[in-house]
């Protein structure tokens, strides 16, 4: 489900010993095009040379006087949401290698995680995709707090797009974006989920995120849309939490807590009475 | 008529012994941040010859990468202080692609004074 590390590692990289001189790494890196080195003293990984190293470097030196210790090693299992938090904790990180028992496989940079990352963000509202709620999920999950999954849709806007046209329609939904963005603390996540559905992620428990509910569907009524389109929205929301036992399949649980969530958003919309509906369910117990 | 000069060819042959230094560094290197020898194979170079006599120092400078000093230095002034009394003088003259070499001479003066 979740993209890991290994998918997206550059195996074009060279093993060089401490003490070779800079020259031959130059050498490699202009004529193979080859921008990341790994600098081993007796067997053991101690250092990284990367184009920043190797430029304006004078050629008589070691390896040893002009690597970098900014680099960290992973798992090739990491995902790569994982491998985000590690470079936004680790400013001065420039290179994160990637290992599988024990032996380097490749590497990642700043560059190539971002043009991943890339493919995870919604070119019109610029929030993440549901990758990112599914990374979330599982955090919370197997850190045991709370994992309450908000899931709002928006209400007729096939009939805001046909009746007002799809450029008002990509409006509104960007506008939708900034409002729930305002309205979320930075414990919770929010992505766009599919077209007009919206997630959010928390780490409430379920009276606290209908109290969220409400106030996302109050802001949303109240925010002035482009020709004072009417736009409103039903949620629907599914909490889980650990209770001591052992974690089973966690996939399986965030299928079916994003599930439980989707499906209550959808009884709410055909519900007149309640646009907030709050599907509470033992997700161990469901099959 | 004939008109070559005639002329030899001498080579001159100066030799001058003296006795190799051991370590072939003093007390202090400053390397400067492009010198052709960096700090770590200054330090690794004295090793082979004088294990664990050295040490480096990496310095915030806008030429001087490190320096590398004896460590029986350190024994008898703080490191900060050696540093900045190092970097004072050295530090003007050192441009990036130098390896100045320093001699320094520390005396102690102690004086006691005991009630008799």
């Amino acid at each position: 489900m979740m993209k890991k590390i290994l998918n997206i590692i550059d195996k074009n990289f060279m093993k060089v010993d401490i003490l070779n001189g800079v020259r031959r790494v130059q050498n490699v890196f202009y004529e193979k095009n080859m921008e990341c080195f790994a600098a081993y003293e007796n067997e053991r990984l101690v250092g990284v040379i990367t184009k920043k190293e190797l430029i304006g470097v004078h050629p008589n030196r070691i390896i040893a006087d002009v690597m970098s210790d900014k680099y960290v090693c992973v798992d090739c299992c990491t995902h790569i949401w994982s491998i985000k938090e590690m470079f936004d904790l680790n400013k001065n990180i420039d290179v994160i290698f990637v290992q599988d028992e024990n032996e380097i496989i490749g590497f990642v940079t700043r560059t190539t995680l971002n043009i991943e990352l890339g493919k995870h963000i919604d070119l019109l509202t610029g929030l993440y995709k549901s990758d990112y709620i599914f990374y979330n999920t599982y955090n919370l999950i197997r850190s045991g707090q709370n994992t309450t999954v908000v899931f709002i849709d928006l209400n007729n806007f096939g009939y805001i797009d046909k009746k007002y046209g799809h450029i008002n329609g990509d409006i509104i939904l960007k506008n939708v974006a900034e409002v729930l963005k305002e309205n979320i603390n930075q414990d919770s996540y929010l992505c766009r989920y599919a077209g007009d559905e919206f997630a959010i992620l928390t780490p409430y428990c379920t009276e606290d995120s209908r109290i969220l509910a409400e106030k996302l569907i109050n802001a949303i009524n109240s925010f002035e849309f482009p020709n004072n389109i009417s736009v409103s929205a039903s949620i629907g929301i599914a909490s889980y939490k650990l209770n001591n036992k052992k974690i089973g399949n966690v996939w399986d649980i965030i299928n079916r807590l994003v599930n439980i969530a989707s499906l209550a958003s959808t009884k709410a919309k055909q519900n007149d009475n309640n646009s907030i509906i709050i599907e509470d369910v033992d997700i161990d117990a469901i099959a | 008529m004939e008109s070559r000069i005639e002329g030899t060819k001498k080579a001159e042959i100066n030799m001058r012994f003296s006795e190799f230094e051991m370590p072939p560094m003093q007390d202090v290197l400053i390397v400067g941040k492009r010198a052709p020898i960096g700090p770590e194979a200054a330090r690794r170079m004295v090793d082979i010859l004088s294990p664990e006599q050295y040490e480096i120092i990496k310095i915030e400078h806008e030429y001087v990468e490190a320096i590398v000093v004896r460590k029986s230095l350190l024994n008898m002034l703080p490191k900060h202080k050696l540093v900045s009394i190092i970097m004072e003088e050295g530090g003007k003259i050192a441009n990036e692609s130098m390896i100045i070499r320093a001699q320094i001479n520390i005396t102690l003066n102690v004086s006691k004074s005991i009630d008799l």
